[in-house]
């Protein structure tokens, strides 16, 4: 699902509705994967869309704060090997039940834009102006 | 070698005993600050593992996060805006409700007694709401940090001991005092954030400098203080008590492999090996210093970068790289076979500097694991609290004794490059695909070295002292030789 939201050939990722779209599934995603706390995530998303997406890694925590609202995620918070408090994020039978949900809509989704795009390059005619 | 329970998590996060499962909705501000802060020290440590140097890591680490301030805001409306909006519906609700029993005619003394108390209540939740809405407004407002240090007994000042005050994370100094004679001190007015302090004083008697003296030295750290508005607390006492310091040094005996590569058809994995030494802390009798946290749990403190980042473990990567011929290289260079100074390590002048006791090491080599030039960096998973977890040999007792340097030398098992190798390669199997989750689970297992003591020497400390008529003031030097 990470591989197929972050290919650099579908989505321009500069566009911030792309992006916020995109970090619902791909965090639910990285978690399923195992990464707990924030900067693992950050890192984790970072590692699979080479830095495309989530330039800002501040962005990540309204998203993780939100879905921890949602009750998608459920926190916990700990000690670090450092000695630190850290919070870590799991999912929630609903958040499994969101990704899950998710990753067929965006099979779906995906395939029809890509679709439509490939259509469009193929020959849709473009209107000509007059000089 | 030790296992995580839940394979799903990395062994540090299933290992850790949990604290308080959900934050409460007093500390919500201290829980964002937290969770950003660990977010930013995690960030900056990687990336001087990668080369960069402390101040120059911090700042890259924040640039990379974006702006601090207004995350923290989005969180709090996040967490907390749901309270708000509701108190103002409920605002709005009592509103029309007085509006519509004033409207039916209901009067009489009662009734505006009702009213009256109906609208005493609405004017509190207003305050409340405009309290709410002003703490957010002074949130970056610049704070004095107060205290006092007194010795072992709080009738005692520590008068005239030096306060140096150090920026979270990273341990900037950001100003240096001298408290009074009652061992008061009080710091500029700071910008909010985390801080810690340094409180050293260096023998209280006008002893003549000579070129071997010896100062009995006092010195104190205190945990992480919050200097936020809505800190409850940034008044802090220490104990600068009479303490006995030693220091310690480590020797890695034989340079790690740099980087040790695996190819399986057209894929390429690379392991680089890096080795990290734990001293657990004592929470009981804390080495240095102590300061409790809101939750009365004893931030433990000690030498090594802890006196900078509350840390009690350090992590050395790559060791084994060789000095950068250009001399452009922001690594420290590790000579086989010569001691390894902690003091040596970039910001961290007296770091070597330990409380006189016994203390336990553990090290172990864990190593990144490159695949197609996708870097997936080494867990820590040895903590404070399961380094017994480690073979008998690599880890060993020691004791700091006042005025000595204890040696501890570490070394690689023989066949160390070869067994890493024939691990990583069972781990990923001899099929021409590579499992990334095999590859990502390989790096949880970490490499035993050996330890032992060497022997401790006396410390002798050069005479960087500076006499002002009130004693003898000055830094902790170290000489001496193996």
């Amino acid at each position: 699902l990470i591989r197929s939201i972050l290919n650099p050939q579908r989505f321009m990722l500069k566009n911030p509705d792309l992006l916020r779209a995109a970090l619902e599934p791909v965090v639910l995603e990285v978690i399923s994967g195992g990464a707990t706390y924030g900067y693992e995530i950050a890192r984790a998303i970072q590692q699979h869309s080479e830095g495309k997406l989530c330039a800002q890694e501040g962005t990540l925590y309204p998203a993780l704060h939100r879905m921890e609202k949602q009750r998608l995620l459920k926190a916990q918070w700990k000690v670090s090997p450092e000695g630190r408090r850290r919070k870590h994020y799991a999912l929630t039978a609903e958040g499994r039940r969101r990704l899950e949900a998710l990753r067929s809509e965006w099979k779906v989704f995906s395939k029809t834009i890509g679709r439509i795009l490939g259509t469009a390059h193929a020959g849709i005619a473009r209107p000509e102006f007059a000089a | 070698m030790p296992e995580s329970p839940d394979p799903n998590l990395p062994h540090e996060a299933a290992s850790a005993a949990p604290l308080s499962l959900q934050p409460s909705s007093q500390d919500v501000e201290s829980d964002i600050a937290d969770e950003i802060g660990d977010h930013l020290s995690l960030s900056a440590r990687d990336l001087q593992l990668a080369g960069h140097p402390a101040e120059e890591a911090h700042q890259l680490a924040q640039q990379k996060f974006g702006d601090v301030t207004t995350i923290r805001r989005r969180l709090w409306w996040i967490q907390k805006g749901d309270e708000v909006m509701l108190r103002i519906g409920f605002a709005i609700l009592l509103t029309v409700v007085i509006l519509a029993v004033a409207g039916l005619g209901i009067g009489g003394w009662q009734m505006s007694q009702t009213i009256n108390d109906l609208g005493d209540t609405l004017a509190s939740m207003n305050e409340t709401q405009k309290s709410l809405l002003e703490s957010r407004e002074q949130e970056d407002r610049p704070l004095a940090i107060r205290g006092r240090l007194y010795l072992g007994d709080k009738s005692r000042p520590a008068s005239y001991a030096s306060v140096d005050v150090h920026q979270l994370p990273g341990g900037k100094q950001v100003e240096r005092l001298r408290a009074d004679e009652d061992g008061r001190f009080g710091t500029s007015l700071l910008p909010a954030g985390p801080y810690t302090l340094v409180a050293s004083l260096v023998s209280e008697s006008n002893e003549a400098q000579s070129s071997h003296f010896v100062p009995d030295f006092y010195a104190i750290q205190s945990g992480p203080i919050s200097n936020y508005p809505w800190s409850k607390d940034t008044t802090v006492e220490l104990d600068v008590s009479m303490i006995g310091l030693g220091q310690v040094s480590i020797e890695l005996t034989k340079p790690l492999p740099t980087e040790i590569a695996i190819d399986r058809g057209s894929h390429r994995v690379t392991v680089s090996p890096a080795l990290s030494i734990v001293i657990p802390t004592n929470s009981k009798e804390l080495p240095i210093g102590r300061l409790s946290d809101r939750q009365n749990n004893n931030w433990p403190v000690i030498g090594l970068r802890g006196l900078r980042e509350s840390a009690h473990q350090m992590v050395e990567s790559p060791w084994s790289e060789p000095q950068d011929p250009s001399g452009s290289s922001k690594r420290i260079p590790i000579a086989t076979g010569k001691p390894i100074l902690f003091s040596r390590l970039p910001n961290t002048p007296r770091d070597d500097v330990f409380r006189a006791g016994t203390y336990q090491l553990g090290a172990y080599v864990t190593y990144s694991v490159a695949f197609d030039g996708r870097s997936y960096p080494a867990f820590e998973i040895i903590g404070e609290h399961n380094i017994a977890a480690l073979p008998a040999t690599s880890r060993k007792s020691f004791e700091v004794v006042d005025g000595r340097r204890t040696h501890l030398r570490i070394t690689p098992f023989d066949d160390f490059e070869k067994s890493l190798r024939e691990d990583i390669e069972k781990a990923i199997g001899n099929e021409s695909t590579i499992d990334l989750t095999k590859v990502a689970a390989a790096r949880q297992a970490p490499r035993p070295v050996k330890v032992e003591v060497a022997g401790t020497v006396e410390i002798l400390h050069t005479p960087a002292i500076q006499e002002d008529g009130r004693g003898l003031h000055g830094v902790l030097r170290s000489g001496g030789a193996f």
